[in-house]
């Protein structure tokens, strides 16, 4: 089972904005603290993840094998 | 003292039996729910064997019937780890406390390996002595201040509980697996199956955690 | 800390500070390598690594339970998100010590997972090693008969009252520092790690998931030395607590790089003495400030 592409890029972005709106919203005054971490504790992780996962998913296959000097 | 875990911000109550979350008592059940579900959606690794001696190596297969029994006493683990996260009332605490000993010893007890077993005896041992002095601190909790229940102790209005009842609490906590008896724990920690096995070492550790907030109420 | 913080953006300091906390790691490894008069590599090299293995290829190893394989690596990221936002908003040390604690099940987690052998003797390490927290409790109890209080807010109010606690308590900051230590990679109780194991419990995560893992050390790292000094020197400014990073991670340096990795025995053996004394020294405490 491989990750697309875009999959990963859908992701990512669904999670950065949700990491951007909760902390504006905090920001903002209108949720607490712990409510906004309650929601950045779950989204962050998935959204590093993602993003390494979009940026890496190459389209060809696997990495040159190391054959020694 | 009394506010050491935060001011239980929802109390949930089945009669005298009652239920709190405080933010360190949620964090600690969201994290116990946390690893039951994936105990509960991951299946077994293959645990890759090597032969001393030569470059031969297998992977050990668990059956399914295995599987499924061990599961379930990972689940029930799980389930008695939540429990003593959030209940609110000392005898039912050192309850969840035995039971998680008990699911300890069940998630190991059927590996076909002769060192996880005996592992498993000598933890099982240690766990059996612990729940004394465990259900002894329960005892002694209610017969100097009359409450078992961890909101009234919290209030403060109760005599002062005794430092020998706290210890005795706190031994029986240590006897499940903590250090200086998690020696026994290390060793069944051979055993394959991952999902299951890390919820012995993460059920005692929660169970340390809360009794570290329960021993600082009263 | 809250006042401090409040004025960013809540994503951005949590990113930043991961950055820093793979910046410190850098400059640990780098001062290590100066000790033993090696070049080393150069101080970004952590934030260097975390970003090659995140352009790696990456698959799950064929034995692993997939997804306690991939769940570890989100639940390590995330638990340590969680400390960070404890530590910003002065919360309770409590839920910082459990989730330090519990940064042990991750390192089971990372270890058994895979079905490697290497990967499973660093996860039964890893327990073995459970010893070293009992000094963090220890000294977390002294804190507290100090301060009756264990929220990280009242803390910072008690020692701009009466001084910093590293005075005061300075066996509970060795004992704390003892305890960041066995948490720094190449020092005295790494054996976790040790090359025996190749990389102990983080062997079979490769690619993505170990980018991941760096993530996760390098917030640990930051979350767990902000603690130590708003525990033990009080509420600072953002160019002091950096700098106070700085020379904390010098201090751990020269312990790495002085002392060569024990024997599991060993390593057991010493944080079980240092537990005794810093037992002797809580009831001490007691005795004397609650006679």
């Amino acid at each position: 089972m491989r990750m697309k592409k875009t999959m990963a890029a859908r992701i990512f972005c669904l999670g950065a904005g949700v990491c951007m709106f909760v902390s504006a919203l905090y920001l903002a005054g209108i949720i607490p603290l712990t409510l906004c971490a309650a929601v950045l504790v779950p989204a962050f992780p998935a959204t590093v993840l993602a993003l390494f996962f979009w940026w890496m998913a190459g389209q060809s296959g696997g990495d040159i094998p190391f054959i020694g000097y | 003292m009394a506010s050491i875990g935060g001011i239980p911000s929802y109390i949930l109550e089945f009669g005298d039996e009652l239920v709190y979350f405080t933010p360190y008592t949620i964090t600690l059940f969201l994290l116990a729910l946390t690893f039951t579900v994936l105990v509960i959606i991951s299946r077994p690794e293959r645990q890759v064997d090597i032969a001393f001696g030569g470059d031969a190596y297998r992977a050990k297969e668990i059956s399914l019937s295995e599987m499924r029994f061990r599961r379930f006493m990972a689940i029930a683990c799980g389930l008695a780890s939540m429990g003593a996260m959030v209940t609110g009332d000392i005898f039912n605490f050192t309850l969840f406390t035995a039971m998680v000993g008990i699911t300890n010893v069940g998630i190991v007890a059927a590996v076909k390996s002769p060192h996880v077993q005996d592992a498993a005896y000598q933890y099982g041992l240690v766990a059996l002595s612990a729940t004394v002095p465990l259900f002894a601190g329960a005892a002694v909790y209610a017969a100097a201040t009359g409450s078992l229940s961890m909101i009234e102790l919290m209030k403060g209005t109760l005599p002062a509980v005794p430092l020998i009842a706290k210890a005795m609490l706190v031994i029986g906590v240590v006897g499940e697996g903590m250090a200086p008896f998690y020696a026994a724990k290390a060793e069944m920690f051979r055993a394959p199956g991952a999902p299951y096995v890390i919820m012995c070492s993460l059920s005692s550790l929660l169970i340390f955690l809360r009794v570290v907030e329960v021993v600082l109420l009263g | 800390m809250t006042s401090r913080l409040s004025g960013t953006d809540m994503i951005a300091e949590l990113v930043l500070a991961t950055i820093f906390g793979l910046l410190l790691l850098g400059i640990h490894r780098k001062l290590i390598a100066r000790i033993q008069r090696r070049p080393g590599p150069p101080v970004w090299q952590e934030i260097l690594h975390m970003l090659k293995f995140s352009f790696k290829t990456t698959w799950v190893p064929l034995t692993a339970s997939r997804t306690l394989f991939v769940g570890v690596v989100l639940i390590a990221i995330g638990i340590w998100t969680a400390a960070f936002y404890v530590l910003v908003s002065g919360g309770s040390l409590l839920v910082i010590l459990g989730i330090y604690m519990l940064h042990k099940i991750v390192e089971h987690g990372f270890g058994l997972s895979s079905g490697s052998p290497y990967g499973k003797y660093g996860g039964v390490r890893s327990v073995i090693s459970a010893a070293s927290e009992i000094p963090l409790f220890v000294s977390v109890a002294v804190i507290a008969v100090y301060t009756h209080s264990l929220d990280l807010s009242s803390i910072m109010q008690y020692q701009q009252v009466y001084g910093p606690l590293l005075f005061t308590a300075f066996p509970a900051a060795c004992a704390m520092f003892l305890v960041i230590l066995s948490k720094m990679p190449f020092g005295p109780f790494s054996i976790v790690e040790a090359k025996e194991l190749v990389s102990g419990y983080k062997t079979e995560h490769f690619g993505i998931w170990r980018a991941g893992l760096e993530v996760c050390n390098g917030l640990k790292s930051f979350v767990l030395l902000a603690v130590f000094l708003t525990v033990f020197i009080g509420q600072l400014t953002l160019p002091w607590l950096l700098t106070g990073m700085i020379i904390l991670v010098v201090l751990l340096a020269f312990s790495c790089a002085v002392t060569p990795m024990m024997s599991p025995f060993d390593s057991v053996t010493i944080q079980m003495v240092v537990t005794g004394l810093m037992l002797v020294y809580a009831m001490a405490v007691l005795v004397v400030m609650h006679p």
